[in-house]
């Protein structure tokens, strides 16, 4: 099992609305599974919790077989940078470094030996972003630089790969092929959570989980939740 | 990818930023290092003021010779001075009890002598007799410097220019001075002094001539510069340590006097300038620190909320709370180490080139203080770790899921 969560409910200090309630779920190995739901039903929350980002107030986060919220801040920290990839609707990349500065970017939190420049190099020539390696992200497409950002997701080789709208600001082919990279990593034993607006995204993964006021509503696929 | 390699990029980038907090540093520490150099400056050339007096007060007082006195305490000055001698007598041991004191140390050459007005019996004339011992050795001190004036060898006497001419002397020619059998050891050029009329001799003999022995009427000593301006009481304050009241001192030579009076005047007036000077560089640059590490907090912290956004997604792949604190502490660190290293130069060029200006321009050598620039070197980057040490703190403890959810 790559990712397990146990009754984990969280309510924003600011909002009396619990953003999640009571939600157990769990991510084999190989696992593909998109989170829906309308806006404020907690999706965000959902990989924000599950990538060690934000602390529930209750219930439990297994990564790796890792308590994540066991660790201390600095401990957590160096374990997302080696088991958890991150993707955002945003891209967040770094504006002042250049693309392949921007994905070894991800080694700045890697204690023992950081990846090699060459497995950056490597990435962003999959990612078919060979000839821009010396480019600042101000001067890609918005499609190249969310495929940046999947690089930068996967320099560390992670086992869980949490993407918030990755898609969102994509046209059909650059989000096609965001989509196939989602694929790909699940196919390679990764697990993937991927939170979406987007039906066509959606059916991409193998298991739909369609979240309401915090709670999940329904599951489209054999259910691996737990109760 | 490390830090170092992060924080440069990002000065390139925002170089504004890395500028505006640049030039306050310089500011800061070009205005310290200038106002430091000039106080410098202005110490170097009351030093060397003082020191040109020293030199000319030495000049002078060797020249004069003795230029203090000792006279028995019941000796009218009046007297003295009418006839450049006394007539009432002192015990020779005061001024073997003086050499053997250690707290005398304003004076020195001490010289014993019994001087007379006697009638030279052969000659049928008046004469000044002096009878000298030579100068008396410290015990407590190296005695390194060569006596002022030789003694008398027995058998012997040394007379002035007027007398030998008179009388027809010669040196080597043999005389009896009442009585007693003399050699002219040396003939003393004319001075235009009573000394052109004086005969000098051994003290013992002078004192058996005269039948006053073991007495002397005249200690003769030469005042050493390191006596403040009230050197003549500082004289008497030692010398009362040791005689107590049985002896008075009169110090000659006013143009000593008037050099030593100029040093301590200098010296004093240099002291309240570099004082001044102090007093408004310390006002201004506490207000510079003040206004510069501000200047550096606000900028940091402004840094700081532009990268908000960067700081999130650094937090969310695992960059630890300390490498974001290392990453604006090392901004901190080479704006304080880069700003002090400019700020330097800049500001000791400007003081140098004021101070080329100035009456008495210093050459370079000497205003540069190897110290102050390694203080500077330093001191800089402490203040702009500290001005930007909340910032960081602020930048590392930032959540990243609040930022990360502001999308």
């Amino acid at each position: 099992m790559v990712a397990e969560v146990h009754g984990v409910s969280k309510t924003y200090r600011d909002h009396s609305v619990a953003a999640l309630r009571d939600v157990s779920l769990q991510l084999d190995s190989g696992q593909f599974v998109a989170v829906c739901g309308p806006s404020g039903c907690g999706k965000s929350t959902l990989l924000l919790t599950l990538g060690g980002l934000l602390r529930p107030d209750t219930g439990r986060v297994v990564v790796n077989e890792t308590d994540v919220y066991g660790l201390s801040p600095n401990e957590r920290a160096a374990f997302r940078a080696k088991w958890i990839g991150f993707v955002f609707q945003q891209f967040h990349l770094v504006p002042y470094l250049n693309v392949l500065e921007n994905v070894l970017a991800a080694e700045l939190g890697m204690r023992g030996s950081p990846p090699t420049p060459d497995r950056a190099a490597t990435l962003l020539e999959q990612f078919g972003l060979a000839d821009r390696l010396q480019h600042r992200p101000g001067q890609l497409s918005t499609g190249e630089r969310q495929r940046v950002a999947m690089a930068r997701a996967l320099l560390n080789e992670p086992c869980l790969l949490l993407a918030d709208e990755p898609t969102g600001n994509l046209d059909e082919e650059n989000a096609d092929r965001v989509l196939d990279e989602l694929s790909n990593f699940a196919d390679r034993g990764g697990a993937v959570m991927l939170v979406t607006h987007d039906p066509r995204a959606a059916s991409r993964a193998q298991q739909q989980i369609n979240l309401l006021e915090g709670q999940i509503a329904s599951d489209l696929t054999t259910a691996t939740r737990l109760e | 990818m490390n830090v170092l390699r992060l924080v440069c990029r990002e000065i390139w980038h925002r170089k504004l930023n890395f500028l505006v907090s640049l030039l306050a540093i310089i500011v800061l520490v070009g205005y310290a290092v200038g106002a430091l150099t000039l106080i410098r400056a202005q110490r170097e050339r009351t030093e060397q003021r003082v020191a040109a007096l020293d030199d000319e007060i030495r000049k002078i007082t060797k020249s004069l010779g003795f230029n203090i006195n000792i006279l028995p305490a019941d000796q009218n000055l009046a007297d003295f001075h009418a006839n450049d001698f006394g007539e009432k007598t002192m015990p020779f041991e005061y001024v073997q009890r003086l050499a053997e004191s250690p707290d005398i140390v304003t004076i020195n050459h001490l010289r014993p002598a019994l001087i007379r007005k006697i009638e030279w019996q052969e000659q049928q004339r008046q004469i000044v007799l002096m009878g000298v011992a030579g100068v008396i050795p410290w015990t407590h001190r190296s005695n390194p410097k060569k006596p002022m004036t030789e003694a008398v060898p027995t058998g012997t006497l040394n007379i002035g220019s007027v007398l030998a001419e008179q009388l027809q002397l010669q040196e080597g020619d043999t005389t009896q001075l009442n009585g007693l059998e003399l050699k002219v050891n040396k003939i003393y050029p004319e001075r235009g002094t009573k000394d052109d009329i004086t005969v000098w001799i051994d003290l013992q003999a002078a004192q058996n001539m005269l039948e006053l022995p073991d007495q002397i009427n005249l200690i003769q000593a030469l005042e050493c510069n390191c006596a403040s301006v009230d050197r003549l009481a500082e004289i008497e304050g030692e010398i009362s340590q040791v005689l107590g009241s049985d002896v008075q001192v009169i110090e000659l030579a006013t143009k000593a006097i008037a050099r030593a009076r100029a040093r301590v005047d200098v010296q004093a007036e240099g002291q309240i300038t570099v004082a001044r000077m102090q007093d408004r560089a310390t006002l201004l640059l506490v207000l510079l620190v003040l206004a510069s590490s501000i200047l550096v907090g606000l900028l940091a912290l402004l840094n700081v909320w532009e990268r908000q956004q960067e700081i999130g997604i650094l937090r969310a792949i695992g960059t630890s709370t300390g490498s974001i604190m290392w990453m604006f502490l090392l901004k901190a660190l080479f704006v304080g180490l880069i700003g002090a290293i400019i700020g330097y130069l800049i500001g000791f060029g400007i003081a140098v080139r004021l101070d080329e200006q100035s009456a008495n321009g210093l050459i370079v050598e000497s205003l540069f203080d190897f110290r102050m620039m390694v203080f500077a070197i330093l001191l800089a980057p402490i203040i702009t770790i500290i001005a930007s040490w909340v910032p960081a703190v602020f930048a590392s403890n930032q959540d990243p899921a609040t930022v990360l959810s502001m999308e």
